[in-house]
């Protein structure tokens, strides 16, 4: 049935109110499609801008300069960009970070999922929902105030603010995504496959590791991207746990006293918030932060592309 | 049937469910230990005094009021950008483009915005509201010149910010100037002296520097300016934080030489800050009436509210979009059954039935935004202002990034004022998030189908 027909079924209806009504009817759909194209352009708005405005510091430095060099010292009198121990900071603290995160929030998830009784499986799911709500500065406090002083007479660094006290911190915060989006992949898996390996005479953690646990594999995978996603886009917790010295962190398997692991690191996102609010309007550095931002956008569009294509896949049995 | 399973077998099994439990409690008893110790610390700072009063004494007592108000504030500015895009664009979704293809540009849209990284919505806000949009309507509207940005740095390190806090000018300058002479004074030189030792220390750990050590006499002399435009850019900041500075106090440079003899006769005397600001003022005139001029081109409540707004995007449109798909179809044929138009049927049937969810998606959405940091960082977020926002176009306090600065950078101020600044934050996130859980609850309860 056309609009026509279906005003003319309205036998109290004038005319002119049905114009009315047809109007304001067109006037709420070009609205609705407004919104919903501003929401979309944002998405290109952003990645326009960050590219626009990093475009002048590739026209005066190579991307090879930046995403090479070892040095980042962006103050006169030196400005030199050289991101290379920024982007080993992000990608070091967030892999160890999901590395200490990924065997507890897979165990937490199949607690959680085929452990634990209902009323228990609630009060846990609503306190990992009070962890994911906890603001991100709040843990950096906690991270510098408790976390960084106990890891540092712990491990009798000379400091705790490194970059292994970060990736604690940040294991911390992935767990929240890594454990519902774990926990939902077991849950799609059918109550077939329990019935039939419980059947077939395995004990229930035989059937948990042996058949739910790979029938959900794809989702767990998923989870872990998503939770390596949020590591490394996580701004406050390193900024304020990590100590922020730019250097490169190559030395990852010395003892503790050398390791790079165990001294002051600096991520992308720390360096991004904390020169910003100091740096003058379309200077060289100001550029030179907008395309750390790209190589940022870069690494975490990569990241929730592989969790997204995974999820995707997983989806269909 | 009993099994014939070894007893290794069975104590492996023991171990495991062992293990499991105590991977569970390695997650959920430092959830409860943070919470316990943030109320424990936190709970003896708060008082009406704490809530109700601004920093005073350089930040090191007072309360939290301003930085609460302007979290405030950011909230519902950012549910009134949120609300209509978040729900509208759900609603083309569900009601428009059930299958159509802009609704899968759409989700992919989505899901890209959830993963951007928080900093990243920061550095667009500040590209393109801030420096774009608000740049190009002080050009338009109020004659700000072409580079008017250039001057709004701010190198001063934090410390000697929160030293400043108080009464700025005074607090700053007083080493700074010899009012008698006019000249930068010995404590200046002092600093600028520390200044250069540190920097020569940091080049000699840096042997791929060009130039050798120790600085050579460019450095030097760009080290200087450096040092002199902090003060130049401090001004700046500290005159655009309030009418207590303005130039009417100091209309002309005049009353200099009396302040001046006022001052030898008593150094202790509050004369002393007077000429400070009448000497600065006068000799930044250029920079004060510039900055002046800048009304939308710095950071300020709508442009972080705008950007808070597409960071929470995702979360809205998700719920909404769940909310909305819950009203059952056979709702909407009724209505278009009996003569409604599309837009009645949307207005008057999916949306009322649709609220409760889509208010429930809202609230966790601005309570993200509430604890978000780092894009407020470059788009707004001040560190001390004397007074709170009046427009929407003032810059403001925000309770995450106060207790970022309370924590890393007023390193003089007693711990209980960030404790108590961080237990407002959360119970403010948490309480938003109950309330969110609590609604939908009651929603689902109260449902008619």
């Amino acid at each position: 049935m056309d609009n026509a027909t279906r005003a003319s079924v309205v036998p109290t209806a004038t005319t002119a109110q049905k114009h009315g009504r047809h109007a304001i009817d067109r006037v709420m759909q070009a609205f609705i499609y407004l919104c919903a194209a501003l929401v979309v352009g944002s998405v290109v708005l952003i990645f326009f801008f960050l590219t626009k405005e990093s475009i002048p510091f590739f026209q005066q430095r190579s991307v090879g300069s930046l995403v090479n060099g070892r040095q980042w010292s962006p103050l006169e009198p030196y400005n030199t960009f050289g991101a290379l121990p920024l982007i080993g900071g992000t990608l070091i603290t967030a892999a160890v970070a999901i590395l200490i995160a990924m065997p507890i929030g897979i165990t937490c998830a199949v607690f959680m999922g085929e452990l634990a009784p209902s009323r228990l499986k609630t009060w846990l799911k609503s306190t990992v929902e009070v962890l994911a709500g906890i603001p991100s500065v709040v843990i950096g406090f906690v991270g510098l105030t408790v976390v960084a002083p106990a890891l540092q007479s712990w491990l009798k660094l000379n400091t705790g603010l490194t970059g292994f006290t970060g990736a604690v911190l940040l294991a911390f915060m992935a767990l929240p995504t890594i454990i519902s989006i774990s926990e939902d992949a077991l849950h799609a898996v059918p109550q077939d496959y329990r019935a039939a390996s419980l059947a077939l005479g395995a004990t229930r953690l035989q059937t948990i590791w042996k058949a739910v646990v790979p029938a959900a594999a794809r989702g767990i995978v998923a989870a872990l991207m998503l939770g390596i996603g949020r590591a490394i886009g996580e701004t406050m917790t390193v900024l304020m746990a990590t100590g922020n010295a730019a250097q490169v962190p190559d030395k990852l398997f010395a003892p503790v006293a050398d390791n790079s692991l165990f001294q002051s690191m600096r991520t992308l996102t720390a360096t991004i918030a904390a020169e910003m609010g100091e740096t003058p309007v379309n200077s060289l550095h100001f550029h030179a932060l907008f395309a750390l931002g790209v190589v940022l956008f870069a690494i975490t569009f990569v990241v929730n592309t592989i969790a997204d294509f995974v999820l995707s896949r997983g989806s269909k049995p | 049937m009993k099994s014939k399973r070894p007893a290794w077998f069975k104590a492996w099994e023991t171990v495991q469910y062992a293990l499991l439990g105590a991977s569970m409690l390695a997650v959920i008893l430092p959830i409860v230990l943070i919470t316990y110790y943030l109320v424990k610390r936190g709970l003896p700072a708060i008082s009406w005094e704490f809530l109700t009063a601004p920093p005073k004494e350089q930040m090191t007592a007072g309360g939290i009021m301003p930085p609460l108000i302007g979290t405030f504030y950011l909230i519902l500015g950012t549910f009134l950008f949120a609300l209509p895009l978040g729900l509208f664009g759900a609603v083309f979704i569900t009601e428009y483009g059930r299958r159509s293809k802009f609704t899968r540009v759409l989700r992919l849209a989505i899901v890209n915005l959830a993963g951007v990284p928080s900093v990243v919505y920061g550095l667009f806000g500040l590209g393109f509201f801030v420096v774009m949009l608000g740049g190009g309507i002080d050009r338009t509207f109020y004659h700000a010149p072409q580079v008017w940005r250039e001057d709004l740095v701010d190198p001063l390190t934090l410390t000697q910010r929160v030293e400043a806090a108080a009464d700025p000018l005074a607090q700053f300058l007083k080493p700074s100037f010899d009012p008698t002479t006019f000249q930068l004074n010995k404590e200046y030189e002092v600093s600028y002296n520390k200044a250069v030792e540190r920097l020569a220390a940091e080049a000699a750990a840096h042997p791929e520097r060009p130039g050798k050590d120790p600085l050579e006499e460019k450095e030097v002399k760009v080290l200087r300016e450096r040092l002199q435009d902090k003060l130049a850019t401090h001004l700046n900041k500290v005159l655009q934080a309030g009418p207590i500075y303005s130039p009417e106090r100091f209309p002309d440079a005049a009353s200099i030489p009396d302040l001046q003899a006022q001052i030898q006769k008593n150094p202790q005397g509050p004369e002393l800050a007077q000429l400070n600001r009448a000497l600065l003022e006068s000799s930044f005139s250029q920079e004060i009436t510039t900055f002046r001029r800048l009304k939308f081109g710095t950071g300020s409540l709508i442009w972080a509210s705008l950007t808070l707004a597409l960071l929470i995007l995702p979360v809205v449109i998700t719920a909404s979009e769940e909310a909305l798909l819950s009203v059952p179809d056979s709702f909407r044929q009724a209505s278009l059954a009996l003569g409604c138009t599309k837009w009645q049927t949307i207005w008057r049937v999916v949306l009322p039935n649709a609220l409760p969810g889509v208010i429930t998606g809202m609230i966790l959405g601005i309570s993200r935004a509430a604890g978000e940091t780092a894009p407020i960082l470059l788009v707004g977020a001040s560190f001390f202002l004397p007074t709170l926002p009046d427009s929407i176009h003032s810059p403001f306090m925000a309770l995450p990034y106060h207790l970022y600065i309370m924590a890393t950078q007023a390193t003089n101020a007693p711990d209980r004022i960030p404790w108590g600044t961080a237990l407002v934050l959360l119970g403010l996130v948490l309480g938003l998030n109950g309330v969110a859980s609590l609604f939908r609850a009651r929603a689902r309860a109260n449902r008619k189908w």
